[in-house]
């Protein structure tokens, strides 16, 4: 290829990975990603014959992520998320540990239910209002809403489902959802648990040891401090349908479980995703008699073509011999064991997603890995790890992953500040670690299950 | 197997953080008359509207 191209793709790939992170013009994600990756197809960095192979390899997992937003629409309709920044106050019995435990339990299982993205922007809301609701100083907020960030960006990691980064690449490794969750699951939460611990350590100082009483706290929840509006002061939420509220979280386990079953029996998860949306769909308009108004209106359809655009964006860093030049530094040590390949690839994701974000970075990663013509074991053990660094490693500085973008958008629009420097200095004492950990976890692990 | 009892138990984890205490404990008779008589939605409606 021609310097002169190769300095074009370059560009056109920093450039858009640029706007994409610091987002100057409040852009959507989907417009710098597409343009890119149109310039890409014009310029014949990537050919038109390979897009129907790239539409293929990320419509399921677009579609699959999709259909759980469309779940967690349904459930935000029916005031599912309005009790919980009152149930979080008033479980936690005024202690302030039993509140950074509760709030962290609901990031975990928001990410294992929905997805990391979607639980950042369902939990975030919550705990701010939960936070409000105690009138705690800024940094008292913060012990609770970054590591209620990071354990919900690290809990992608235990199942493939809960991040549409982790589903594209599964396909090619040649791994399914239960194969994954047999060797990732033990090491991605040995990982997480100790993330949740050294994050208590580091904010233990910080955290209020006796919370102001529940009810107190609800009187004297003024206006001054709705910056997010309450969701009790909401008249119209005020009346939930428990019996709804029972049928859909029902429905919403039963598909996660149904990914599972049915995976091994062939059938598509994204079948099983838009199965458990419209099975969502039809019991609310049977109940309340509620169309698809909402639903079509909210739903992040571009996500679709951020994925299509950005895999179309890394085949044409592929084409330039990016993925090559990785492969010829990297092969010898990933060649030389599991225990090598792990952390040589858990290191790689983590330095690469920090830099141009975990998206695009476990997608060269995959890439390379498939370039260097691995056995197979090595070849999942060495994309289990890559995972690893791009949903636990990533989270070092918040241009690792979309949803700590996200995250420090929402807490900039609630007026919560917090600094770069504050949020490196958290992470830089908790994640390494909690890396490390992850990592030998899982080569204990899957030493272990390889040889049984 | 394993698997599956633990997404459910983690189901289970999810309801109870996310419904309130009062409600939890209620029969399926008053579940059904949700709106006017729920005693927590007239608590809440004073909490938001002391004046009211």
């Amino acid at each position: 290829m021609l310097d002169s191209s190769l300095f074009l793709t370059i560009t056109i790939f920093t450039t858009t990975i640029f706007l994409i992170m610091w987002n100057p013009w409040r852009l959507n994600e989907t417009i710098p990603t597409s343009i890119g990756a149109l310039l890409f197809i014009l310029l014949g960095i990537v050919h038109v014959s390979d897009l129907f192979d790239i539409f293929f390899m990320v419509s399921g997992a677009s579609i699959t992520i999709l259909s759980t937003i469309v779940m967690s629409i349904i459930l935000e309709s029916i005031g599912f998320f309005n009790w919980v920044a009152y149930n979080l106050v008033q479980r936690s019995n005024q202690s302030g540990i039993k509140l950074f435990i509760y709030i962290n339990l609901l990031c975990y299982l928001m990410t294992l239910f929905i997805n990391n993205d979607g639980s950042i922007l369902i939990t975030t809301p919550i705990i701010i209002k939960t936070l409000n609701m105690l009138q705690l100083k800024n940094h008292q907020k913060i012990a609770f809403l970054l590591p209620g960030a990071l354990t919900a960006t690290a809990s992608s990691a235990p199942i493939a489902i809960s991040n549409i980064a982790n589903l594209i690449a599964l396909k090619i490794v040649g791994l399914d959802i239960n194969s994954y969750v047999n060797l990732m699951f033990v090491p991605s939460m040995i990982g997480i648990i100790s993330i949740v611990l050294l994050l208590f350590l580091f904010y233990e100082k910080d955290i209020p040891k006796k919370l102001p009483p529940v009810y107190f706290t609800a009187m004297n929840y003024n206006k001054a401090s709705r910056i997010v509006p309450h969701p009790l002061a909401n008249k119209q939420h005020l009346e939930v349908d428990w019996w709804m509220f029972k049928v859909c979280i029902s429905v919403v386990i039963v598909t996660r479980l149904a990914f599972f079953i049915l995976a091994p029996m062939g059938v598509p998860i994204e079948w099983v995703a838009i199965a458990g949306a419209l099975v969502l769909i039809i019991i609310r308009w049977h109940r309340n008699k509620t169309g698809l108004k909402d639903v079509i209106a909210k739903t992040p359809w571009h996500i679709l073509l951020f994925a299509f655009s950005m895999y179309i964006l890394i085949f044409g860093m592929q084409n330039i011999g990016l993925t090559s030049l990785i492969v010829r530094y990297i092969q010898g040590i990933i060649e030389a064991g599991h225990l090598h390949s792990i952390f040589t690839m858990g290191f790689l994701l983590t330095g690469m997603s920090n830099i141009f974000n975990n998206l695009p970075a476990i997608m060269v990663g995959t890439l390379t890995l498939t370039e260097m013509q691995l056995d197979q074991h090595l070849l999942q053990v060495s994309y289990l790890a890559s995972i690893l660094g791009s949903d636990i490693g990533a989270l070092l500085t918040p241009i690792g992953t979309l949803a700590t973008l996200l995250w420090m958008y929402i807490l900039k629009e609630n007026g919560i500040t917090i600094s770069w420097k504050h949020y490196v200095k958290a992470t830089i004492a908790v994640i390494p670690i909690g890396l490390v950990i992850s990592l030998l976890s899982l080569y204990f692990w899957t030493e272990w299950i390889f040889h049984l | 197997m394993l698997f599956t009892l633990f997404i459910i138990s983690q189901g289970y984890l999810l309801y109870k953080l996310v419904m309130p205490i009062e409600n939890q404990t209620k029969s399926r008779s008053q579940e059904l008359s949700y709106s006017s008589n729920n005693q927590i939605n007239v608590y809440m409606k004073k909490v938001a509207d002391p004046h009211a």
